[in-house]
């Protein structure tokens, strides 16, 4: 084992020590815990570069914490899906920028610490929760992220967000505790919580009742956390009354983990073996297709851009269920690919939303008219983050439903290509409306006349999220290369269904 | 009609966990995998190579240290939370709290005639914590109940009086930042993030400091919890 292992319980304790020290080395000093936080997540984020080159280079990078070796001690993995820390971790420096003049504008200077702490703690957690082989300390970090994004909604002040923070606090404490259930389930039967040795010795404990209900607590607790329709019901309201920095960062990131965990569970009960994974990939499709359909007529329908996006995200989880879903290994590195493009694009997109929102203090699309003359940079970027969101050839998009469509050929399922291209289209819909009442038409409100464009701070992200997502589509072919070895593993280990 | 759909759900959801967790090795049962696999391991070779003389502690602060300092984080960050969302210090009214609430005197002479006793049994519970049952989390609830009931008798505002903010902070972050430092301490001594140090007494050395700082982080996080509702109670 090489010494840069070590960097790997780093990327946890690094965020989580500088969020932990923010609100006792910078109170009342909003600017300098700024910095703090950039330096922090950036530091971060060259750790999990390291790594990443390590990763390329060789194998999975394995840590044994206190060099206890696992199943005796907890484990901490640098694989496939952790490499997703580097994702995870770039957007996030990206929000943190964006931030600064958000939390200046609106949140009072003696908290202004404790957003960057929440922040700080809710990356350290996801970098756990990716890098976690070990069913109980996954628990652990599933609540360091949710707690902190709990906290982080709620501070949007008003009552539209005191209760959407309510409802994702109970809703989420629920499947956190489907969650926990499972993982007594399953230690219950093995004695052990190292995932793969659990894996291992789940076949042995026939049990298939016991697994299979651990295997349906897993999957819904994640299932909330990813919002799939019909569990999406906290997102739209959570991450639409946010403050905007984070509805990107619970939009781009946060629902990810949900992923995460069902990709987790799902590596785990394949290698086990005790309860066959048809229904689940079944329901998965169905609910895919559902939450794709549901969620672009929802999109459609609003009035105000933060909910589209929101609902938006709901119809892109869909995508991503629908992938891994069809079990092919083109619709699972589609999967993948979709869940690292979307993150970029709607990351961007609820930035942008939030530069709009900060300037003009106005967010329902037909306030906002005209806007393209007086903040064309923030506009133009919001318009090319939607024709990403569209899916549009080359955008980033794209590549992901394109290859969930080839998997679903694959999988003999064609009627799925029929979804994928009428969300494309009805996305393409609403995107349309907020172009046209952006652009063509003219203003009609005050605030929109003597609007200025966005700072600085604000547009680089949003600008470099944008660029990001109209053209990292056509990188698509190194990015699919990437996530392929894990999709194969990931469908490998089940041929027999 | 909701109240009976509803009700049906729950059934039929409590019958399908009721036949998934039958199937599970009857509890306290000596084969059941619980007591043989990684346990039995614990409890062959756990009290010499984890260092402390209570089991538990050594699962705890030792085996699955990184679980422990998650629990911390989590306690920290609901803590943040609370701050972060609570009222208090955002609307301060005109209207000023009474410094003391009205408690019966029978309640404030038991309060403060106990408190001393109280406070030794929460430092008992954390300094012998890795000997005995207890530790860091059960003292400091301890601790963080007597100071809520001083916060009773004394008035909150005393008790939000004796740290300065910024030194409340640091005291508040204390454990996970000793969590922090010991798995620095462990790489740099024995070789591993979360690694405890081999001689004996540096290792016990380092098991009462975790101890003392979960101890003094927990009942600070009460106390905070406490005091940010009671201040939007009064706001």
């Amino acid at each position: 084992m090489s010494s840069l292992a070590h960097l790997l319980p780093l990327t946890v304790l690094l965020p989580i020590t500088a969020g932990v020290l923010a609100p006792a080395l910078f109170h009342r000093r909003g600017l300098a815990c700024w910095w703090w936080a950039l330096a922090a997540a950036i530091l971060t984020f060259a750790t999990t570069v390291t790594l990443w080159r390590q990763l390329q280079s060789g194998s999975t990078i394995s840590y044994p914490l206190g060099g206890w070796p696992p199943p005796y001690g907890i484990e901490l993995v640098f694989d496939g899906l952790a490499a997703l820390m580097l994702v995870l971790c770039a957007l996030s420096v990206l929000i943190l920028l964006a931030a600064r003049r958000y939390v200046e504008a609106t949140v009072p200077s003696s908290r202004q610490s404790l957003f960057y702490a929440l922040i700080l703690i809710n990356l350290g957690g996801m970098n756990g929760f990716v890098a976690a082989a070990d069913l109980f300390n996954l628990f652990v970090f599933m609540e360091i992220f949710s707690i902190s994004a709990y906290a982080l909604v709620a501070l949007a002040r008003g009552p539209v967000a005191a209760l959407a923070a309510l409802k994702y606090l109970l809703v989420g404490a629920v499947s956190s505790l489907l969650v926990l259930l499972a993982v007594a389930l399953l230690h219950a039967q093995t004695g052990s919580l190292n995932m793969s040795d659990v894996a291992g010795l789940l076949a042995q404990a026939e049990a298939p009742g016991a697994s299979a209900l651990a295997l349906g607590c897993l999957v819904v607790g994640f299932l909330v956390k990813a919002a799939i329709f019909p569990l999406h019901f906290w997102l739209p309201d959570a991450h639409a009354s946010a403050p905007s920095p984070v509805s990107a960062l619970l939009s781009g990131l946060v629902v990810k983990m949900g992923i995460v965990g069902l990709v987790r569970t799902r590596i785990l009960f394949a290698e086990a073996e005790i309860v066959p994974l048809l229904m689940l990939d079944n329901l998965l499709v169905w609910l895919g297709v559902i939450a794709i359909l549901a969620g672009a007529v929802l999109a459609m329908v609003q009035r105000e851009l933060k909910l589209m996006l929101a609902y938006s995200t709901v119809a892109n989880m869909g995508y991503i269920a629908l992938g891994i879903g069809l079990a092919t290994p083109s619709a699972v590195s589609g999967a993948l690919a979709h869940t690292v493009y979307h993150a970029t694009i709607k990351t961007g997109l609820f930035l942008t939303a939030g530069s709009i929102l900060l300037c003009t203090g106005l967010s329902r699309v037909d306030d906002l008219r005209g806007l393209g003359q007086r903040m064309p940079l923030t506009s133009g970027a919001l318009v090319l983050g939607l024709l990403a969101a569209t899916g549009i050839p080359p955008t980033a998009g794209f590549v992901g439903k394109w290859q969930i469509a080839l998997g679903a050929l694959q999988a003999g399922q064609a009627w799925v290509i029929g979804v994928i291209l009428a969300g494309a289209l009805l996305t393409l819909g609403w995107a349309i409306r907020v172009i046209n009442s952006l652009f063509f038409r003219p203003p009609a409100r005050a605030r929109v006349i003597t609007a200025n464009e966005a700072p600085v701070s604000m547009l680089v992200p949003s600008v470099l999220l944008a660029v990001l997502a109209v053209s990292a589509g056509l990188g698509g072919a190194i990015l699919l290369g990437l996530v392929e070895p894990l999709a194969l593993a990931i469908v490998g280990a089940d041929h027999d269904h | 009609m909701r109240n009976a759909l509803a009700l049906l759900i729950v059934i039929v959801l409590a019958g399908l966990m009721m036949a998934g967790v039958s199937q599970l090795p009857p509890p306290g049962s000596p084969d059941g995998a619980v007591h043989r696999h990684v346990a039995a391991h614990y409890i062959d070779g756990g009290t010499e190579a984890g260092g402390a003389p209570n089991l538990v502690t050594a699962v705890l602060l030792n085996y699955r240290a990184l679980d422990t300092y998650g629990e911390v984080v989590v306690i920290f960050a609901a803590l943040v939370a609370v701050l972060a969302v609570g009222l208090s210090g955002h609307s301060r009214g005109p209207r000023r709290q009474p410094d003391e609430l009205p408690v019966s005197p029978v309640v404030d002479r038991i309060i403060r005639l106990l408190a001393p006793f109280i406070a030794l049994f929460a430092l008992f519970m954390i300094l012998e914590g890795h000997v005995l049952p207890g530790g860091g989390f059960q003292g400091g609830v301890v601790l963080g109940a007597l100071l809520i009931l001083l916060s009773l008798v004394l008035g909150p505002r005393r008790i939000r009086r004796m740290l300065p903010t910024p030194a409340l902070f640091w005291t508040r972050a204390i454990a996970p930042l000793v969590f922090a430092l010991t798995a620095i301490a462990g790489l740099a001594l024995a070789g591993w993030l979360f690694a405890l140090p081999e001689p004996a007494w540096l290792r016990e050395l380092i098991l009462v400091g975790l101890e003392l700082a979960i101890g003094i982080g927990a009942a600070l996080a009460l106390v905070g919890f406490y005091l940010s509702l009671e201040a939007d109670h009064h706001d």
